[in-house]
């Protein structure tokens, strides 16, 4: 895989089957449809200490926060549909404008992977291995990290 | 509030009024608080981004955030304090407020 970094953005050129299916993956990773990954991405503001407060929050303040992380998840979603084929390869564009959108969206991956699995510390610095669907989860917990990294490096927040 | 004096008039407003004033005057602490996702580079970033604050001073609140669990970023009114959490929250960071005590 190649990947070139202009001002116009990333292009990913070259991709192989398991980095394209790894990529497919992501806005159905980011999805919060479950309870361990809405609690984490849409967390409680006081932690639980304020049970009315924490309720007005859902209430008001979580809708924005939900359409927001949609409208970057639907971004990410529509860089993904239009991937190029060449011979077996897949090329990837990723707009400079639609940095954010990924960042945000592979992190929110990352936690809802994170949350659903149960990761911890110790499993994400390597100190503890797994087999099976948690290893799988922290391989793209890495993979997803890997990539922000290199996005963060030229997208503004 | 429930009145700590005797009701005597004025003096139980004036006891109310105190305590209210007090509870007013308690900062609320922005905190933020480690996971074991979220990259360090990214949450230094997010907190120059939300706070204004230095490369230097996010790295210090972040380091705080990865070894001692959480680290208070901000303190003061409680609607800006919401505001604040609200803003770290939609860039993924666990943040809650607490009333400083």
């Amino acid at each position: 895989m190649e990947i070139q970094i202009s001002d116009e953005g990333w292009v990913f050129d070259g991709m192989e089957q398991a980095i394209v299916e790894l990529l497919r993956t992501l806005p159905a990773c980011a999805a919060p449809d479950d309870d361990a990954a809405r609690k984490r991405i849409f967390s409680a503001p006081t932690g639980g200490a304020d049970a009315d407060a924490d309720s007005d929050w859902r209430e008001y303040v979580e809708p924005g926060l939900r359409e927001l992380f949609k409208t970057h998840t639907d971004l990410v979603a529509a860089d993904l549909s239009v991937m190029e084929e060449k011979e077996k390869s897949l090329t990837l564009r990723i707009p400079a404008a639609h940095g954010r959108a990924w960042i945000h969206t592979l992190n929110q991956a990352r936690l809802a992977l994170g949350a659903r699995h149960d990761v911890t510390e110790d499993d994400t610095n390597g100190r503890r291995h797994h087999r099976g669907a948690k290893g799988f989860a922290i391989m793209q917990i890495d993979f997803y990290g890997m990539l922000i990294a290199m996005l963060l490096g030229n997208t503004e927040l | 509030m429930k009145p700590v004096l005797a009701a005597t008039g004025g003096d139980v407003l004036t006891e109310e009024e105190t305590q209210t004033q007090e509870a007013l005057d308690i900062p609320w602490n922005v905190i933020v608080h480690n996971d074991p996702i979220n990259l360090m580079d990214y949450v230094t970033k997010v907190l120059m981004k939300v706070f204004g604050f230095s490369q230097k001073k996010a790295e210090v609140h972040m380091l705080e955030v990865h070894q001692k669990g959480r680290s208070i970023v901000w303190s003061g009114a409680r609607e800006r304090a919401e505001f604040h959490v609200q803003q770290l929250q939609s860039h993924l960071l666990l943040a809650t407020i607490a009333q400083a005590r």
